[in-house]
C-alpha cells in the first residue's frame, strides 16, 4: 500500500535560494519559487510528521520532525534539481523543538533542541554527538538557536511555564549542564515560539494567551550606546546584556503559533486563521484570514522579502506580496466650493473623477485630485439621480420632471460633453440603471420601467415598457438582462422578471399600455430592503442584497419554459452587498460591514480589502482599471480616494485546501474524465464538491474544490445521494446532509459534462430544502424571551447517520432513516415532486446515541439495522411503519416508544460505541457485517435473514463470526469491504490495515495482509472508488484526507 | 443558545453540578472504580495534577466511606488524601494540599512527609495537557506527563499498589503500556462511559506495584528515556497487548446520548456550575474585547501596549477611552459645522438595524 495523495496540517515552510519546500505530514513537497510549480516530492520521515525545514552549509537541507531528522543535499542547476541523501534517517530519544547548522573551524554541527530543554550537537563528520543540558529541566513547546560568535551558541527555550529561558552553550566548555542566563516573564500562557532577530536586536515570542511580546535587548555597559556597530552585531555578550519587554500586541483572537521578522516588518500567524502584519514599532498594519478559519502552521518569507508563504490546517499553501505600506492613506480632494457638499461620486474609465455637488455642479478632477473643470446643471441642481454607465464613459441624470441627460467623456481630461437631453417620463424618474453600454432602464411612477437605448447619433430609441407589479414601494433598486430577460429588484425587496423578448418595439416617448407582462416573481429576496445588485455569471445569475447574501438563480431551459430557478445562497462577510467588478479571472463583491468597505473574491472565497469608511449609505463608486482597484467615497462632507493595485490581492495557491476542520464524510459521487468528483462535509459545516484527477503533475494528483455551500447552522455528520439522471452530459443528483443540532437539509446537484477542464460554473445547486427538528432559532428565542423560567426539556439532538430507501412501487417517495444522538431513528418522507420534506415517525429504539444505521430488504420486509454506544447491532422491523407512510403521507408524524415487538435480534457485537461499520450480501439473504469499534476490536460476522417456517416470523441467525482486538490500538473509525474479498479498516491510532476474508464451509476467517500509516488525524471514516486508471483507491478523511492505492 | 443548552448536550456535565463535583471527570473515576475496584482498601491516596479537584473529592469521598466500614470491624486509622497540582486550588477538606511540580523530588518528599514516611496505596493522575490541536506533538506531550507521573509515583507508591492514570489513545500508545508493564504485571486499558466516544482519552489502570529487581527511583532523568523503538516491533506480534475495558454498565447514562432535562423523571433545576473556572491564559485579551475602544478585532482599534514606558494593560485602557472621546467629540463639532449631515448619522441607523437582522446568522452555532 502506499500513500498517492494527501491533503493535511502543512506544518512546515521554508524558503532557500529559489525554491520553496513544504512539509505536509511526512512528505517534502519542492516547488519552483517562480513558477509555484511542483518540481519534486520526497517521502522523508515516514512514518513522522514533518515538523521543521532548515537549510545547511553545502546545500544541505535538514528535515525534522517528531524524534527523528535526515539530510538531504539538493541542488538546482539550469533549472535541473537534483536530490540526495546526504544520510540516512537518524533517530533520538526525545522530541526535536528546533534545530541550526553551526560551522566551528571548518567542521559542521548540527545542533538539535529537544523538548526537554536538552540540546543534541551531531558532528557530521565523524557522527558522534554529544548531549547538553540546561540546568532548568523542563518541557518546551518551542525554542530557537542562534549561532552567536565563534564558540557560542545562544538557545531560546519557550516553555509550558509560561517563560522564556536564554541559556549558553560554549563549544570550547565540555561541562554537561549549562547555566540560564536570563528568564523572560510576563507571558500568562504556554510559550509556542520564540525567536530573535540580530539586526533589530528584538526577541518575538508568541503564546497562549493571545500576545505577541517583543523584548528589546540592550547593552548593560553602554547605556548611550544602544545601537551596536553593524559589524559587532553578532558579538553581542549575552550574558552582559539586559532584556526588557518593549511591546505586548493584540491582534489574535486565539493563540498564536509562529512569528517571522524581515525589513522591520513582523508577521504572525496563528489558530485564528489570521495573518498579522506589524511594524516593529507596533502598529497592526494589516490582518488577513489567510485559511478560511483554519489555524495557520507555518510561514516563511521569500529570500527577496517579497513574497509570504504560510501553510495552513486545511492543507492549503499560499503565497502572499509582502507588502509594508498596505494599508493606503485615503486622500483628500480640494474643496472646489467650500460651502457646497458633494453629493455623489464617481470614476470615469479615463482615471477622472466626477463629483457631483447639492448646487448641481459638476466637477470632473483628474487622478492627480487636480480639477478639470466644471459644469453646472439647473435641470439637476434640486433633485437628481446620477449613474454611471457599465462602460465607465457616460454618465446619466434624472430628474423631477422626467428628464434624462447623458453626458460624455469624449475629449480625456476634459469637460464632458452632453451627448442627450431628452423627456422621457411624465413623471419623476426614481432610478436608472445602466443594462448595457448603451442601454438603460428608466423607473418612473407607479412602477414604469422604460428601457431605452442611445444611438451613436445621440438619438434616443424606447425599446420597451414594462410595468412593476403593485408594491409598497414601487421602484427600482436594481437591473440586469440576464438571458433575453429583464430582472429587476424593487425597493420593497422584491424580484420581478420579464420576458423581453416578445414585445413588439415601440416608438414615441408616451407609451402607457405595455405588453410586458411580469412573467415570475421573488418575493422580498434580500429581506424587505431593495436588490442592491445583479450579476450574470456565465449561465448564472447571482442576486445581492442587504442581508448580506448572494442568491444565485439559473435559467431553466430544459423543460421548454424560460424560468428561472433559485439555486443555493452564500452569505457574504458584509451586511450589505452593494456591487462587484470582475477581472479576467475573478469576481469581486463590494459592500459594507459596520463601518468598512469590504472587496469579497468569490474565486478565493475571502476578504481582500476592508477600507473604514464609515459604513454604507453614501455616495461611493469602486472601479477596476489597469490593474488597479479604486475606491472613492464622501465621508464627513468630503470625498476621499484609495488605490489598491490588484497585486497586492494576488494570493497564489501552491497547494490547494479543503475543509478548515474534522472531515465527517466523503462520498464519490461521480467521474467525469478523468476527475473524480466527490461531495464532503464536515465540522466547518460547510458542504463541498470536489474534484481529483487522476492526471499527475510530478506524481502529484490534482485536487481543487468547485463549489463550498453553506447552509448547515452546525456540524455536517453525513452526506448521502440518489441518482437521479445520468447520461453522456448531465447529471443530476439528489443530496441529503444532516448533523447537529438536527438538521437536515436536501440538495439537487446538476453536474454538466463539459470536456476534460471542469469548472465550478459546470455545477448547479438547488439548496432545496431544510428540516429542523426544533425549529428554526428565531421562532425558539421569542418562547425563550417569553419567560426566563422557561426551559425547553427537548434535548439538542444531534444527526449521526442515514440510510436512504426509495419505496420500489411509488418511486416519487424516498424514506430517509436517520439516526439520532437521543436514541430515536427518525423517519422521513421525500416527496421528489413536490421537493417537501416531513418528518413521519419518532421510533425510540434504544437509550443510547444511534451512531450508525443501514436498511435491508427481505422480500417485502424492510429491516432497520441500528448500531449505537452501547456496542448492540439491533434488528428492527419498520415494514409496517413504512407501509402507513407511504399509504397516508399526509399523515402527521407519529411517535412509536417501546414497540418491543418490532425486535427482531440484537447482536452483541462491541464492548461500547461501534464506530463504523460495512456490509455487503454475500450470497442471497446472506451477509458479512464488518463493524469497528470504540473497544479496538474489529469484529466481523456473517448472518442470514430468513423467515422462520411455522409462522411467517422474520428471523435473523449468526452463521459465523471472527474478531481481532489487535488490529489497532484505538478506536477503529473506518471499514470497508473492496472487491474479491478485501477489507480495509482505518483507527484513530493512523493505523490503515488490509486483510482479506474467506467465508467456506461456513467458516469465516479473516488473515492480515499489510497496513500503512496515515497522515490523517482524528479519522472519521473510509471511502473508496475507481479512479480513471481503473484503479482501486481508498481515501481516509478526518483532518484532512489521504488516497491510498494497495 | 441558552444557559442550559450544556445542561441538554451532556448528562455527566449535569450531574456533576447537581450532585456537587468540580468537574464531570469525577464519574470517570466513580466508574473505574466500579469495574476495577481501585479504591478498595485504600487509605492514603494521592492525586497529581488534581486542579480543579473532582477526583481528590471523590477520593476523599470514598475513603472515608472505607473508613467508616473499617471502624465497624475494629481498629482503622483515617484517610489521608494528598493532591499536588502546579495551580492553585480551592481547598476541599481533608485533602492535603501540595503546590507543586510532579518531576521534582522535593514535591515526592513532601508527599510521602504527610503520610508519616509510609507509601502511598493509590496514586492518580487526570492532568493533561492544553492540546493544541497538533496531534503528534499533543500525545507526545501527554505522554511525556504520564512518564512523569510514572517517576513520581515510582517514589511514594508502596509495593502492590496501583496506579491510574489518563492516556491519549492514538498512535504509539503500545510504546507506553510497554513502559507501564515494566513496573505492574496488570495494566489495562480503561474508559469510562462518562468519557465520551469520539474521544481519544482512556486510562491506564495498573495494579500490584513491583518494580524491576534492584530498580532505583531517581528522578535526574525525568523521562524514562525512549529507546529508538522500532515501528514494526511495536505493532508485530511481540506487541504488547492491554486489555481494554469499558467501565460503567448499561445502568449509567451515556456521554454521548442527548437526554431531555426531564431525563429520569427528575424535575429540572438549573444548577450553577460547583467552581467557576480558572481564569484561562486569555483573560486580559477576553476583557480588551469587552470594551469597544479596545476591541482589537476591529479594524479602527490597535491595541499595542508600550512597556518600555512601563505603561500596564490597564493604562491602555484609559488611554483608549480617551482617545475615543476627543474622537467623538472632534466629529461632533464637525458636523455641527456643516448642515445637512446625514451620511454618518444614517449609516449608523443602518447597522442598528442589521444587527437585529443578522443575529441569527451570526449565532452561528458549531459546538453542537
Amino acid at each position: 500500500m502506499f500513500s498517492k495523495f494527501l491533503c493535511t496540517d502543512v506544518l512546515a515552510i521554508r524558503c532557500v535560494d529559489n525554491l520553496i519546500f513544504v512539509g505536509m505530514g511526512c512528505v517534502l513537497y519542492i516547488f519552483n519559487g517562480n513558477t509555484y510549480k511542483l518540481e519534486e516530492k520526497i517521502n522523508c520521515l515516514y512514518p513522522y510528521n514533518i515538523h521543521g525545514i532548515i537549510e545547511g552549509p553545502d546545500n544541505k537541507l535538514t528535515v525534522f520532525g517528531g524524534n527523528l531528522f535526515c539530510t538531504y543535499k539538493i541542488h538546482l542547476k539550469q533549472g535541473r534539481l537534483t536530490i540526495e541523501e546526504n544520510s540516512s534517517k537518524k533517530r533520538l530519544n526525545d522530541w526535536i523543538v528546533s534545530a541550526k547548522w553551526v560551522v566551528f573551524d571548518g567542521y559542521n554541527y548540527l545542533y538539535v533542541l529537544l523538548a526537554h530543554n536538552n540540546v543534541y550537537i551531531y558532528d557530521i563528520f565523524s557522527e558522534c554527538y554529544r548531549s547538553i543540558w540546561c540546568e532548568e529541566k523542563c518541557i518546551l513547546y518551542a525554542g530557537s538557536i542562534l549561532h552567536n560568535s565563534d564558540e557560542d551558541v545562544i538557545i531560546f527555550s519557550g516553555t509550558v511555564y509560561q517563560e522564556i529561558l536564554i541559556w549558553q552553550i560554549n563549544y570550547a566548555h565540555h561541562g554537561n549542564t549549562s547555566p540560564v542566563l536570563h528568564r523572560l516573564q510576563g507571558h500568562n500562557g504556554v510559550i509556542f515560539s520564540v525567536i530573535y532577530d540580530p539586526l533589530a536586536q528584538l526577541i518575538c515570542s508568541t503564546s497562549d494567551d493571545r500576545t505577541v511580546r517583543l523584548w528589546k535587548i540592550s547593552n548593560n555597559k553602554s547605556e548611550d550606546s544602544d545601537h551596536i556597530l553593524e559589524g559587532k552585531l553578532e558579538k553581542t555578550n549575552w550574558r552582559e546584556i539586559n532584556i526588557r519587554l518593549m511591546r505586548t500586541m493584540f491582534g489574535h483572537t486565539a493563540r498564536v503559533w509562529k512569528s517571522v521578522i524581515r525589513n522591520e516588518i513582523l508577521i504572525t500567524v496563528g489558530e485564528d486563521s489570521l495573518m498579522c502584519t506589524w511594524s516593529l514599532d507596533g502598529k497592526l498594519l494589516n490582518k488577513v484570514c489567510a485559511h478560511h478559519g483554519a489555524a495557520i502552521w507555518s510561514i516563511d518569507v521569500s529570500d527577496d522579502n517579497k513574497i509570504i508563504f504560510t501553510g495552513g490546517a486545511d492543507g492549503a499553501v499560499h503565497a502572499w506580496p509582502f507588502v509594508n505600506d498596505y494599508i493606503q492613506k485615503a486622500i483628500l480632494l480640494p474643496k472646489a466650493h467650500i460651502h457646497t457638499l458633494p453629493k455623489y461620486v464617481c470614476c470615469l474609465r479615463s482615471g477622472n473623477f466626477l463629483i457631483f455637488n447639492e448646487n448641481g455642479t459638476l466637477f470632473i478632477f483628474n487622478n492627480c485630485y487636480r480639477s478639470l473643470g466644471s459644469l453646472y446643471l439647473e435641470k439637476y441642481n434640486t433633485y437628481c439621480v446620477m449613474e454611471v454607465s457599465l462602460c465607465r464613459s457616460c454618465v446619466c441624470f434624472a430628474s423631477r420632471d422626467g428628464y434624462i441627460s447623458i453626458y460624455k467623456e469624449v475629449v480625456p481630461n476634459k469637460e464632458l460633453q452632453q451627448i442627450i437631453e431628452e423627456k422621457i417620463m411624465d413623471s419623476q424618474i426614481f432610478s436608472v440603471q445602466w443594462l448595457e453600454n448603451n442601454k438603460l432602464v428608466i423607473c418612473g411612477i407607479n412602477g414604469i420601467l422604460k428601457i431605452i437605448s442611445v444611438t451613436e447619433e445621440g438619438l434616443i430609441i424606447i425599446e420597451s415598457v414594462c410595468l412593476l407589479p403593485y408594491s409598497r414601494e414601487r421602484w427600482l433598486t436594481a437591473a440586469a438582462l440576464y438571458e433575453g430577460l429583464l430582472v429587476c429588484g424593487d425597493r420593497a425587496g422584491n424580484m420581478h422578471v420579464f420576458d423581453l423578448q416578445k414585445s413588439v418595439s415601440c416608438n414615441g416617448a408616451n407609451i402607457s399600455e405595455t405588453n410586458n407582462k411580469c412573467i415570475q416573481t421573488f418575493v422580498k429576496v434580500h429581506g424587505k430592503i431593495g436588490i442592491q445588485s445583479f450579476i450574470v455569471l456565465n449561465s448564472k445569475l447571482i442576486s445581492a442584497g442587504r442581508d448580506g447574501m448572494l442568491k444565485f438563480y439559473e435559467l431553466n431551459k430544459r423543460e421548454n419554459t424560460k424560468l428561472l430557478c433559485t439555486l443555493h445562497k452564500q452569505k457574504m462577510p458584509m451586511d450589505w452587498i452593494s456591487g462587484y467588478l470582475k477581472s479576467s479571472d475573478d469576481i469581486f463583491v463590494l459592500g459594507f460591514k459596520e463601518v468598512e468597505f469590504i472587496i469579497y473574491s468569490m474565486f478565493h472565497y475571502r476578504i481582500l480589502m476592508r477600507v473604514p469608511c464609515g459604513g454604507g449609505h453614501r455616495s461611493w463608486d469602486c472601479m477596476l482599471q489597469n490593474e488597479f482597484i479604486t475606491f472613492l467615497y464622501i465621508r464627513n462632507k468630503q470625498v476621499y480616494v484609495s488605490d489598491f493595485p490588484l497585486s497586492f490581492f494576488t494570493s497564489p495557491v501552491l497547494l490547494n485546501g479543503f475543509h478548515t476542520k474534522e472531515i465527517y464524510c466523503i462520498n464519490p459521487i461521480s467521474k467525469i474524465g478523468q476527475n473524480n468528483i466527490f461531495i464532503s462535509g464536515g465540522e466547518d459545516s460547510t458542504v463541498r464538491i470536489s474534484y481529483i484527477s487522476s492526471k499527475t503533475m510530478n506524481s502529484n494528483f490534482f485536487f481543487r474544490t468547485l463549489n463550498i455551500f453553506d447552509g448547515h447552522i452546525s456540524s455536517i455528520k453525513f452526506i448521502t445521494y440518489l441518482s437521479l439522471q445520468t447520461d453522456h452530459s448531465y447529471n443530476k443528483y439528489l443530496i441529503f446532509s444532516g448533523g447537529g443540532r438536527a438538521q437536515i437539509k436536501v440538495w439537487e446537484i446538476d453536474i454538466i459534462d463539459s470536456e476534460i477542464y471542469l469548472q465550478n460554473t459546470d455545477i448547479s445547486c438547488y439548496d432545496i430544502t431544510s428540516h429542523m427538528l426544533y425549529g428554526v432559532d428565531r421562532s425558539r428565542k421569542k418562547q425563550w424571551q417569553e419567560s426566563n423560567h422557561f426551559y425547553n426539556m427537548d434535548p439538542e439532538s444531534r444527526y449521526m447517520d442515514i440510510e436512504v430507501y426509495r419505496c420500489p412501487t411509488n418511486l416519487q417517495y424516498i424514506l430517509l432513516f436517520v439516526a439520532c444522538a437521543d436514541g430515536f431513528v427518525r423517519v422521513f418522507l421525500y416527496d421528489i415532486n413536490t421537493r417537501n420534506i416531513s418528518l413521519k415517525a419518532h421510533v425510540k429504539c434504544v437509550d443510547r446515541c444511534i451512531t450508525k444505521i443501514t436498511v435491508l430488504t427481505y422480500n417485502e420486509k424492510v429491516i432497520v439495522l441500528t448500531m449505537s454506544t452501547d456496542g448492540i447491532g439491533r434488528f428492527i422491523d419498520f415494514t409496517d411503519i413504512i407501509s402507513k407512510i407511504i399509504i397516508f403521507p399526509q399523515n402527521e408524524e407519529q411517535e412509536f416508544h417501546n414497540y418491543k415487538n418490532l425486535f427482531i435480534v440484537n447482536f452483541n457485537l462491541h464492548q461500547s460505541g461501534i464506530n463504523s461499520y460495512d456490509i455487503k450480501m454475500i450470497e442471497k439473504n446472506e451477509y458479512l457485517l464488518a463493524t469497528g469499534g470504540d473497544d479496538n476490536l474489529f469484529n466481523i460476522i456473517c448472518f442470514k435473514v430468513q423467515f422462520q417456517s411455522t409462522n411467517k416470523e422474520l428471523h435473523i441467525s449468526l452463521l459465523s463470526k471472527w474478531n481481532s482486538c489487535t488490529a489497532h490500538a484505538a478506536q477503529i473509525t473506518g471499514i470497508i469491504f473492496r472487491e474479491k474479498n478485501i477489507i480495509f479498516s482505518v483507527g484513530v491510532d493512523q493505523r490503515v490495515n488490509m486483510y482479506c476474508y474467506d467465508y467456506t464451509n461456513g467458516i469465516l476467517s479473516v488473515t492480515f495482509l499489510k497496513k500503512i500509516s496515515t497522515f490523517v488525524t482524528d479519522v472519521k471514516g473510509l471511502t473508496s472508488w475507481y479512479n480513471s486508471k481503473g484503479e482501486s483507491v481508498v481515501c481516509v478523511y478526518g483532518r484532512g484526507f489521504e488516497i491510498l492505492i494497495s | 443558545m441558552g444557559k442550559t443548552s450544556k445542561d441538554k448536550r451532556d448528562i455527566y456535565y449535569r450531574r456533576a453540578k447537581e450532585e456537587g463535583w468540580r468537574a464531570r471527570s469525577a464519574f470517570k473515576l466513580l466508574q473505574i472504580d466500579n469495574e476495577c475496584h481501585i479504591l478498595n482498601g485504600v487509605n492514603k491516596a494521592v492525586d497529581l495534577c488534581a486542579a480543579p479537584g473532582s477526583w481528590s473529592q471523590v477520593l476523599s469521598r470514598r475513603l472515608n466511606e472505607n473508613y467508616k466500614k473499617a471502624l465497624e470491624t475494629g481498629n482503622a486509622t483515617p484517610p489521608k488524601i494528598v493532591a499536588v497540582d502546579l495551580q492553585a486550588m480551592a481547598p476541599l477538606e481533608g485533602v492535603i494540599q501540595i503546590q507543586g511540580d510532579i518531576t521534582n523530588i522535593n514535591t515526592a518528599k513532601q508527599i510521602i512527609s504527610h503520610f508519616d514516611n509510609e507509601q502511598a496505596d493509590l496514586v492518580v493522575c487526570d492532568g493533561a495537557p492544553d492540546v493544541t490541536g497538533l496531534h503528534d506533538m499533543d500525545i507526545y506531550i501527554q505522554s511525556q506527563l504520564l512518564l512523569a507521573a510514572l517517576n513520581i509515583t515510582t517514589h511514594i507508591l508502596r509495593q502492590g499498589g496501583t496506579f491510574v492514570a489518563k492516556i491519549f489513545r492514538a498512535k504509539d500508545v503500545t510504546l507506553l503500556y510497554a513502559q507501564l508493564k515494566i513496573f505492574f504485571p496488570y495494566v489495562y486499558c480503561t474508559k469510562p462511559s462518562s468519557s465520551r466516544n469520539s474521544s481519544i482519552e482512556a486510562f491506564v489502570v495498573c495494579k500490584d506495584y513491583s518494580p524491576p529487581e534492584g530498580y532505583k527511583p531517581h528522578m535526574l532523568n525525568p523521562l524514562l528515556t525512549h529507546k529508538p523503538c522500532d515501528f514494526d516491533e511495536l505493532t508485530g506480534i511481540n506487541r504488547v497487548i492491554v486489555p481494554f475495558v469499558v467501565c460503567g454498565d448499561l445502568s449509567q447514562p451515556d456521554s454521548d446520548t442527548c437526554y431531555p432535562l426531564n431525563f429520569e423523571g427528575k424535575e429540572y433545576t438549573y444548577h450553577e456550575p460547583v467552581q467557576t473556572p480558572i481564569a484561562p491564559p486569555y483573560q486580559e485579551a477576553l476583557t480588551l474585547l469587552e470594551n469597544r475602544d479596545t476591541d482589537f478585532r476591529r479594524s479602527d482599534v490597535n491595541v499595542v501596549v508600550d512597556n518600555l514606558s512601563s505603561m500596564t494593560i490597564a493604562d491602555f485602557k484609559k488611554q483608549a477611552k480617551q482617545k475615543h472621546k476627543e474622537i467623538t467629540k472632534s466629529e461632533i463639532s464637525k458636523s455641527q459645522n456643516s448642515k445637512n449631515d446625514d451620511s454618518d448619522d444614517v449609516s449608523e441607523l443602518d447597522q442598528l438595524m442589521f444587527t437585529e437582522l443578522f443575529d441569527e446568522s451570526d449565532n452561528k452555532d458549531k459546538t453542537t
